[in-house]
């Protein structure tokens, strides 16, 4: 009897200790057996992209912070991918230092130490958009995960760095290169016909505008699919461009907005700033 | 063979009971009550906090730090001479209920090159629960009410009538030439849900019955990098000679002078680097288009060079 009682409680015992230690520990770690859950719903979304100026209804002329009034004739750009994340900027614990102690010591503005959250949706292809055509240009339906999104990044590469999508004319326009503008600026006596085609320099992540805050809601509207519109802002692209900088002129007498001048470097300052892109949401509350 | 009577047999089946029970039952409620326990009544501990700039600070340009050499790509050396910072509002929570479990709520200046650069001790929080709490604190404008620990009296003047946050000064040479900077810096910014750059967790670990020691790190360093974001950063002091007055003295109101869509040598040419291609700061898009300039750029850079306990990052707002 001795023999047949003891294995049976040997048994018991373990088993018992065993599943006392996993319940203790995944009460203690707080862990439920749904932890893989990301908690978000799928959701179909619909993205669009546009330009436009800030506080006015056209999208082709506007005066800038150097006293310029510009007319622009033509404006193109490629853009994607875009990533739509649920995170304000978190500071990352335990891991997110990249590499030795002096290059993580500056990493503290942009991507390397902060958390960026879930990515909400994406759209993985780049598109070339008429960023004066008066409406909006449709990225097409997608599958995301429903949220605030709080936090995007635009992708500013040449035509070609990852597919390109939709049928545009835009892209010959480009020539290979990221943003083609045309127009005039005018201030005092002076009026300047400019052209510029070039792409933003392929250093680090100078062709990634990263962390821009928003606070748009990727969700369904009344069932059917969310809409979410990034607007580019075409006076805060020109803001800073002092157009009597330029002096390369094309056989037309048109100014090109040349590397050595302080037009392209106000033109790709704006293009990287985190103040030319909006980001808005059309749904409801969850 | 004896054999069992029914009452041993009870026992004995009582007594497996009672072992199953203590092994899946009691023994997990131990584990998360000592658990519980161990966090509340743990005792209390001290918190000394100090505040410091590096190596940069101490050494000045160039310096060598972890084998790795920091120097400027446009030749110049240079040497800290003040590094006035204004810090108050330091305050330890229960990361749990938000409670404060401890601050030094006043303001205080200090001039962390004073003591050659190393870290200087910003106070001691006593009798605090001995367990992980989550830490904050504000760089802020001087003001009558902070307390002047060891600044000279005419910077603590100007700082309290400019209403700076820092002041730093000090003094680089290139060629034999040499250039002095005052830079008065007026950011008031609020530090929170600190990540701690010893360990990588979040807030700071309280030892029951010993006093633990923590800095804030204003990292001088970042001062002069051309880039906000990380990857591409260069250390360089042209842009800022280049806007000094004739008696060699570069102030903050000079570097407004230095637009960054602009930058230009003191003959006024375009800023070159040593390859002849023309300089660029690269802010990473944060500043706004009315303020591209080298103040903005160094203000900004500034606030982004605090840490905690190293490297570690904090969350930030404005308090302007």
């Amino acid at each position: 009897m001795k023999n047949n009682t003891k294995p049976v409680s040997g048994r018991t015992g373990w088993a018992g200790f065993l599943a006392g230690v996993f319940i203790a520990g995944t009460v203690l770690i707080g862990v439920p057996p749904s932890c893989g859950n990301t908690g978000g719903e799928p959701v179909t979304y619909r993205v669009f992209v546009g330009g436009m100026i800030s506080g006015a209804e056209n999208t082709d002329s506007f005066t800038n912070l150097r006293g310029w009034s510009i007319t622009l004739d033509e404006a193109y750009t490629v853009v994607g991918p875009i990533y739509f994340y649920s995170n304000e900027s978190v500071p990352l614990a335990d891991g997110g230092h990249r590499g030795g102690f002096i290059k993580s010591a500056n990493a503290c503005p942009a991507h390397a130490q902060f958390d960026k959250g879930e990515v909400l949706g994406e759209v993985r292809e780049q598109y070339v958009v008429d960023l004066l055509a008066g409406e909006f240009f449709d990225m097409g339906v997608r599958t995301g995960v429903a949220g605030m999104v709080r936090l995007f990044e635009v992708h500013l590469h040449p035509p070609g760095k990852v597919n390109v999508s939709g049928g545009h004319t835009g892209v010959e326009v480009l020539g290979g290169e990221t943003v083609f503008v045309k127009g005039r600026a005018v201030k005092d006596e002076e009026t300047v016909e400019f052209i510029g085609n070039f792409s933003i320099p392929d250093e680090e992540v100078l062709r990634i505008v990263e962390q821009i805050p928003a606070e748009a809601p990727l969700v369904s509207v009344d069932g059917g699919e969310a809409r979410v519109y990034l607007k580019i802002k075409l006076d805060v692209w020109f803001a800073n461009v002092d157009f009597s900088s330029l002096t390369v002129e094309d056989e037309s007498g048109c100014f090109i907005i040349d590397e050595e001048s302080q037009a392209y470097l106000a033109l790709l300052s704006g293009m990287r700033s985190r103040y030319s892109y909006v980001l808005e949401g059309e749904g409801g509350a969850q | 063979m004896k054999r069992l009577s029914s009452l041993e047999k009870s026992r004995k089946a009582g007594l497996k009971v009672n072992a199953g029970f203590l092994c899946t039952v009691l023994f997990p409620l131990f584990l998360m009550l000592g658990a519980c326990v161990s966090e509340d009544t743990a005792g209390k501990g001290d918190l000394v906090l100090a505040v410091g700039g590096g190596k940069a600070l101490q050494d000045g340009f160039p310096y060598n730090e972890g084998g790795v050499e920091l120097a400027f790509v446009d030749g110049w050396t240079l040497e800290f001479t003040k590094y006035v910072v204004v810090i108050g509002d330091v305050v330890l929570r229960d990361p749990a209920s938000s409670r404060i479990a401890g601050d030094l709520p006043e303001p205080v200046g200090l001039d962390m090159k004073a003591g050659g650069g190393d870290d200087s001790d910003l106070g001691t929080i006593p009798g605090l629960p001995a367990k992980r709490l989550d830490i904050e604190f504000s760089f802020l404008k001087a003001s009558a009410k902070a307390e002047n620990l060891n600044v000279d009296d005419d910077d603590w003047d100007r700082m309290v009538s400019g209403g700076l946050s820092y002041l730093i000064e000090g003094v680089a040479t290139k060629d034999g030439t040499s250039i002095h900077f005052s830079l008065g810096l007026s950011v008031a910014d609020h530090y929170y849900d600190c990540i701690n750059g010893k360990d990588g967790t979040k807030g700071i670990a309280i030892e029951s019955n010993k006093t633990t020691g923590a800095y804030i790190y204003a990292h001088a360093v970042h001062l002069f990098w051309d880039s906000l974001t990380s990857g591409d950063e260069t250390l360089r002091f042209d842009a800022f000679a280049a806007v000094a007055n004739e008696d060699g003295l570069v102030t903050e109101e000079d570097l407004l002078l230095q637009d960054l869509t602009d930058l230009r040598d003191a003959d006024g040419q375009p800023l070159r680097d040593a390859n002849g291609n023309r300089v660029y700061y690269n802010d990473g898009g944060l500043l706004p288009p009315d303020s591209l300039n080298l103040k903005a750029f160094v203000e900004r850079a500034a606030r982004d060079g605090v840490h905690f306990n190293g490297v570690g990052l904090c969350r930030v707002e404005s308090l302007e």
